[in-house]
């Protein structure tokens, strides 16, 4: 497939078939990865244009890091996970943590925050980080919160 | 985690300047403030006056508008302590996010209106520095002045 070339299937499209029966296949089907895959590249794209460059090298611990490492190992790619496909922007470079949260060297610059932000935007705000998989990691959630004194949550 | 349910929302005053703007996160800084955080702010731990320290980080992330702001806004949890810290990550995210005492759309926090706070669960994020511990969560907030101009 032609990269940034829609696939057949509209997102119009894959919402009323989502509401159907079929919807767990589709899930699963490969017109819906193929889908994924265009907008996983188009985020990464977007967070290649946020992403800062260097203007020259550094050497970590003999690691020649050159610039622009971080931008071009911001890639879009889709994985099959529980039965259906998602779509994934992720950075490799080491410097990925760093540089989306900031550290007491630097500040917060958010590139692959602000490219899921910029692609909810353009599909209408369809997904966030409530429900994204990746970002829910550290396992809190609010039910600890309602625990009463005394229960098997203590 | 110990939350008092009868904890009444503090008053809130409205700052003197710049009244009629959107800034989603001096709204998440005072309603954490109005809960019982004594150091929040958007300074980082160096200016912390106890822990723990929470950090409040406008990204530079979506619209921001006389009339609306929705940046991603970073709540950074600070303390020496891995466990002090954590804890205080979830009753933070808790007051952020809990449908029926967070902050929620509709509520007023100083001249802001809450339309949308959504974000993920906070988690543990190396600060490079050997004495703190730093829980990270970021969250979407949505908010605008209850009288523009």
């Amino acid at each position: 497939m032609a990269r940034n070339a829609l696939p057949s299937l509209s997102l119009s499209e894959l919402a009323v078939m989502l509401e159907g029966e079929g919807a767990a296949m589709l899930a699963a089907s490969t017109e819906y990865r193929e889908l994924l895959q265009h907008y996983a590249e188009q985020g990464a794209e977007y967070a290649r244009a946020y992403a800062p460059v260097g203007t020259h090298e550094h050497i970590y611990n003999g690691h020649v890091d050159e610039p622009g490492d971080y931008r071009d190992s911001i890639l879009g790619l889709t994985v099959f996970h529980d039965g259906q496909w998602f779509g994934v922007v992720q950075a490799t470079d080491f410097k990925a943590w760093w540089i989306e949260f900031g550290t007491k060297h630097q500040p917060a610059l958010a590139p692959l925050r602000r490219a899921r932000g910029q692609l909810s935007g353009e599909l209408g705000g369809t997904f966030d980080d409530t429900n994204d998989v990746q970002a829910n990691w550290s396992g809190w959630t609010n039910e600890y919160q309602y625990a009463e004194p005394g229960s098997w949550r203590d | 985690m110990p939350v008092n349910q009868n904890l009444p929302s503090a008053p809130v005053p409205t700052p003197a300047g710049d009244v009629g703007f959107a800034k989603a996160d001096e709204a998440v800084i005072n309603w954490l403030a109005a809960q019982g955080f004594q150091s929040v702010s958007s300074d980082g731990p160096d200016k912390a006056e106890s822990w723990p320290h929470i950090q409040v980080v406008k990204l530079p992330a979506g619209h921001s508008t006389l009339y609306e702001d929705s940046p991603i806004v970073q709540v950074e949890v600070f303390h020496p302590d891995y466990d002090a810290a954590a804890n205080a990550a979830g009753v933070a995210h808790f007051w952020l996010t809990d449908p029926w005492q967070g902050l929620r759309a509709g509520q007023v926090v100083g001249d802001q209106t809450i339309d949308e706070v959504r974000g993920s669960s906070p988690g543990h994020l190396d600060y490079q520095d050997g004495y703190l511990e730093r829980f990270v969560g970021s969250y979407t907030v949505v908010s605008r002045p209850i009288n523009p101009l």
